[in-house]
């Protein structure tokens, strides 16, 4: 940490810059990346690509980072929602290089729905750090980040993937890199059945069906160098699939024809300028970015539970960005200060029988200003930021956030940080204006609002490292959709909901051929009126994984990932059984680029888990895959 | 309307203030009486809970001294021994059958699956024996077996935007379940079949549509008793119909429960009881001057049941317990809650089992998926 500072006042590099390249010798997947504007903030890195080859989504690296809860709903290419820090998927964001790709409706982003191609990290964004994130992130947030080749030269990649449930897949990279420019396009296609078999609560084998998914994706990214002193970034996914949506386990049939469709395209371009004003003891850095995106679904189901009325819901959503921002140091000191826009529309319509029962059609335009201001020292860094957030268009309101956090470094090998924010999250469009006849928004919702706070050590070695930290988030007019009556579900406000708990972590590097990691995370989340556990939220989770190369070709991989029982309703009384999940991997490597690969999740077979009620998951999967890279 | 029970599975889910004689189970005093000749309000301690239930239980019967939970959104039926305050699996029913209602006699029990039109034919042990399946069942929901026949109740809902189409009762030849036929009911959604004295009582709840507050009924109500002849398809019929002009929150039937001749039916859509004479088989406390559980602008959902004495009705929406005295028609003390959180947790179907001290009812919380017991003294 006080490395990472020293550097920042040393050579004023563009602290937006640094954040999009994290120093690889940092670039663990435990250890805690500093992100310029959070300096304090608990924010890590995990390292997702190549999760294709081993028949992983995006959401499956994230079991490396402490304080994240994963909510599988089936099998490879299903929705996968994650919470960060007891909190619930809609109550953090999720964008792509910076710019927000999540959007205000729905469960919460489906990290499922989603292919890898060209993404290669996820930052995790813990609590009070996410306050960079602005709107929207009341627990935490996810950035998916992409990134080009750092050296001049070109490298093309291929792969093709084999594995249960009649998965196939392929994926291919171009990267090319000269003095100035650097360019990647990555696309990926990957088609599963999906069906398996599983062990219902009463001991019952059945099979999953209408589980099967087609997705396909192209991310492009571009880098320049605009001078001596500036670059530009563009990144552009097109992204689109469609899959069944199974229901229940225990009404399969009922559901057997539904299915989603969806399409995203996204697109963002960034600039940093460096040392755009420099007047010796002061020097100003500017960044600007712009980012747009679109995205449609169609669900559609030809016979609904209630009747034998056929069901069609669509929705749009687009959006358009604006980011500007400046980056001052002045000996010790240093600010920011950013303005960010954005104008969203979304358009829902749910039709029974060609029929639209209900249509919801909203905007909201969001501008919100962050100023910051960090004091460093040897020691010392102390950082405090209020961020003014004002909505309008559908709703109109603001919200006034302050942070501030602090990070001690005595020395180089231990250091404590501490952070506490105001975060805040306004409802999303279906929460306030769902109108169906028995599942209803509620357009007198307050927004959530939060106290989030953290403080923990880190400890390090030469080749260890290992911290933990003590996490609480206070939240206000929670959200959520219960029913108010025998008939209706409806979007209501939760006062008083508490999650706290301790994460800790640790990496251990034993010798260049062996490398051990470890989390463990403990969180209580609650309502302040119940001791029972939110349901999906875990008490306990944790993930052991080791990495082994005991010769030049070849490549071992094992891990122990898990969590105790949840609460499947808001009473403590349904519960889901804890589970244990044994998964491992082998990689022979040639030197003429070939690599194949034998990637097993799951391995002990245990087709009884589930996440959700009636949602089980699959039991041992087995997926092969062949990579050809040339990389001169 | 349909129950909560396949609500929930579409979408996908008081404080006390007197003193406990039992550390942590609320209790109340006895109260006065609301009759002049009447029973004094009983002292009550609960709820205490006793049992998870499964997600979405719909109806409960006593069965042997146990009770036996219909758990629609689990396919299941869950047996709770009040003796040994264990939960046993019963019955898993299979997939895709989202159960309804039970019926026994002394050879099998009989469960009616809305979601696959069938009706499930299980010994008492619940191993299932057949399963009869049959177009004329459209959505089978009530059920009722005598000495001669086995009674479904198909209530033809047809959509949120179609509504109902006209419900009709499904008779079977006990002997060797065949179809016999099927006589149209007198009025929509026949919801509810039960025996009483010989007779069928025949629940028709009338259709139902949804305003800003929830539902409310958009057709007459009725209940019918049918009282059997040499043709089964020709028994006697008296017909006591809850009129319904307009869309309104009154009628609504639901189950019947008897005593003292007269059958009390709360209503599914209004926080109302009516009260009918099975002598004249006229109402006594029509939907002009029902007994008013409590007041609220809001949809409403009862169950009733009785043990001889008074009657309790459940108020799904408040998660309490009233009682009435059969006496006089008027409730006795203050509504008694049934659930222990601040969300609704569904007070719905219940039993009431007499003790050596006085009544203990057990009532399903729909939502919370668990099983309480009040006590009466």
């Amino acid at each position: 940490m006080r490395t990472f500072i020293g550097l920042i006042l040393a050579i004023h590099v563009p602290l937006a810059a640094l954040a999009a390249e994290p120093n690889e010798s940092v670039t663990t997947h435990a250890q805690p990346l500093p992100d310029a504007r959070v300096p304090s903030g608990f924010i890590s890195d995990v390292d997702v690509q190549g999760r294709f080859l081993d028949g992983q989504g995006v959401a499956d690296g994230l079991t490396q980072i402490p304080g994240v809860s994963l909510q599988h709903q089936s099998s490879l290419g299903q929705p996968v929602f994650a919470r960060i820090r007891g909190g619930n998927p809609r109550q953090m964001t999720v964008s792509l290089d910076g710019y927000e790709i999540s959007a205000p409706f729905g469960a919460g982003f489906d990290l499922g729905g989603l292919t890898l191609s060209g993404v290669d990290q996820i930052r995790v964004y813990r609590g009070a750090a996410a306050i960079v994130n602005g709107a929207g992130a009341l627990t935490g947030a996810l950035d998916l980040r992409s990134s080009t080749r750092k050296k001049p030269g070109f490298s093309r990649r291929a792969g093709v993937l084999l594995g249960s449930y009649s998965t196939r897949g392929l994926t291919v990279d171009g990267d090319f890199a000269n003095q100035t420019s650097a360019f990647r396009v990555s696309a990926q296609a990957r088609e599963s059945l999906g069906d398996f078999e599983f062990i219902d609560p009463q001991g019952i084998k059945h099979t999953r069906v209408n589980n099967g998914h087609r997705r396909v994706g192209v991310m492009a990214t571009g880098e320049r160098a605009l001078g001596a002193r500036a670059k530009g970034r563009v990144t552009a996914l097109w992204d689109a699939g469609t899959r069944g949506a199974a229901g229940p386990s225990e009404f399969q049939q009922q559901l057997s024809q539904a299915s989603i469709e969806d399409q995203r395209v996204v697109a963002t371009g960034r600039t940093d300028q460096r040392s755009t004003l420099d007047l010796g003891s002061l020097s100003i850095d500017t960044h600007q970015q712009v980012g747009s995106q679109w995205r449609s679904m169609t669900y559609t189901n030809p016979s609904s539970l209630l009747g034998s009325t056929p069901i069609v819901n669509t929705s749009d959503f687009s959006s358009l960005s604006g980011i500007a921002g400046a980056a001052g140091y002045m000996g010790g000191l240093s600010f920011r200060l950013q303005y960010e826009g954005t104008h969203a529309e979304y358009q829902a319509d749910e039709s029974r029988s060609g029929r639209v029962s209900s249509r919801i059609q909203a905007k909201r335009t969001e501008n919100a200003l962050a100023a910051s201001a960090e004091y460093t020292t040897d020691v010392w860094s102390l950082m405090a930021g209020l961020r003014t957030e004002i909505l309008s268009g559908s709703r109109d309101e603001s919200a006034v956030l302050p942070s501030v956090g602090v990070a001690w470094s005595p020395a180089a090998w231990f250091s404590v940080r501490s952070n506490v924010a105001r975060t805040y999250r306004a409802p999303d469009f279906d929460e306030l204006y769902l109108d169906l006849e028995t599942v209803r928004g509620n357009p007198n919702l307050h927004s959530e609002r939060a106290w989030t706070m953290d403080v923990g050590p880190e400890i390090s070695g030469s080749r260890w490292h290992a911290g933990a930290a003590y996490f609480e988030n206070r939240m206000n007019a929670v959200i959520l959709f219960l029913p108010v009556s025998s008939t209706v579900i409806e979007a209501t406000n939760l006062d008083g909901v508490t999650s706290r708990g301790l994460e800790s972590w640790a990496d251990w590097k034993l010798s260049p051929q062996l490398s051990l990691a470890a989390n463990y995370t403990l969180t209580r989340s609650y309502r302040n009126d119940s001791e029972d556990q939110v349901p999906h939220q875990p008490m306990h989770e944790g993930r052991v994984g080791t990495r082994i190369s005991p010769i030049s070709w070849l490549d071992l991989s094992a891990e122990l990932h898990g969590h105790s029982q949840t609460n499947l309703d808001n009473f403590g009384n349904l519960k889901a059984p804890g589970w244990v999940s044994v998964d491992a991997g082998l990689q022979l490597k040639t030197d003429l680029g070939l690599s194949l690969g034998v990637s097993a999740q799951n391995l002990v077979n245990d087709r009884s888990r589930v996440d959700g009620l009636q949602q089980p998951l699959p039991g041992r999967s087995v997926y092969m895959s062949l990579q050809v890279a040339e990389q001169p | 309307m349909r129950s909560i029970a396949l609500i929930s599975v579409i979408l996908s889910s008081v404080v006390w203030g007197c003193s406990a004689d039992v550390p942590g189970i609320p209790s109340g005093p006895e109260g006065p009486a609301a009759c002049l000749d009447g029973p004094l309000a009983a002292g009550w301690s609960g709820p205490e809970k006793v049992a998870v239930t499964g997600p979405a239980v719909n109806v409960l019967h006593e069965f042997e001294g146990d009770i036996l939970m219909v758990v629609s959104q689990d396919n299941t039926l869950i047996r709770y021994s009040p003796m040994t305050g264990r939960t046993s699996l019963f019955a898993d029913l299979g997939n895709d059958r989202g159960p309804y209602d039970l019926a026994f006699d002394d050879e099998f029990i009989f469960v009616t699956n809305y979601l696959s039109s069938s009706v499930s034919v299980l010994d008492r042990n619940g191993g299932l024996i057949r399963e009869i399946e049959n177009p004329n069942f459209d959505g089978p929901s009530g059920v009722a077996v005598s000495d001669r026949a086995l009674y479904v109740s198909n209530v033809d809902y047809l959509g949120l935007e179609e509504g109902y189409g006209d419900g009709h009762i499904t008779v079977i030849d006990r002997s060797d379940f065949s179809i016999l036929g099927e006589i149209s009911t007198a009025a929509k959604n026949p919801q509810y079949l039960t025996m009483h004295d010989g007779d069928l009582f025949v629940s028709d709840t009338g259709a139902f549509g949804f305003d800003d507050l929830g539902a409310g009924a958009t057709s007459d109500g009725a209940i019918e008793r049918w009282t059997e002849e040499e043709d089964l398809l020709q028994p006697t019929r008296a017909v006591a119909v809850l009129p319904v002009e307009t869309p309104s929150r009154s009628a609504s039937p639901g189950r019947p429960a008897f005593v003292n001749g007269k059958a009390y039916v709360a209503s599914a859509s209004a926080p109302e009881v009516y009260v009918l004479d099975l002598g004249s088989f006229e109402w006594v406390r029509g939907v002009e001057n029902p007994i008013v559980l409590y007041a609220t602008d809001r949809d409403a959902l009862h169950h009733i049941v009785t043990d001889g004495q008074v009657v309790y009705v459940s108020a799904f929406n408040e998660d309490t317990i009233s009682r009435i005295d059969p006496s006089c028609d008027e409730m006795l003390g203050e509504p008694i809650a049934a659930g222990f959180d601040e969300l609704l947790e569904g007070a719905h179907s219940m039993v009431a089992v007499k003790t050596t001290d006085g009544t203990d009812l057990f009532v399903a919380l729909s939502l919370a998926n668990s099983l309480v017991r009040i006590s009466f003294q």
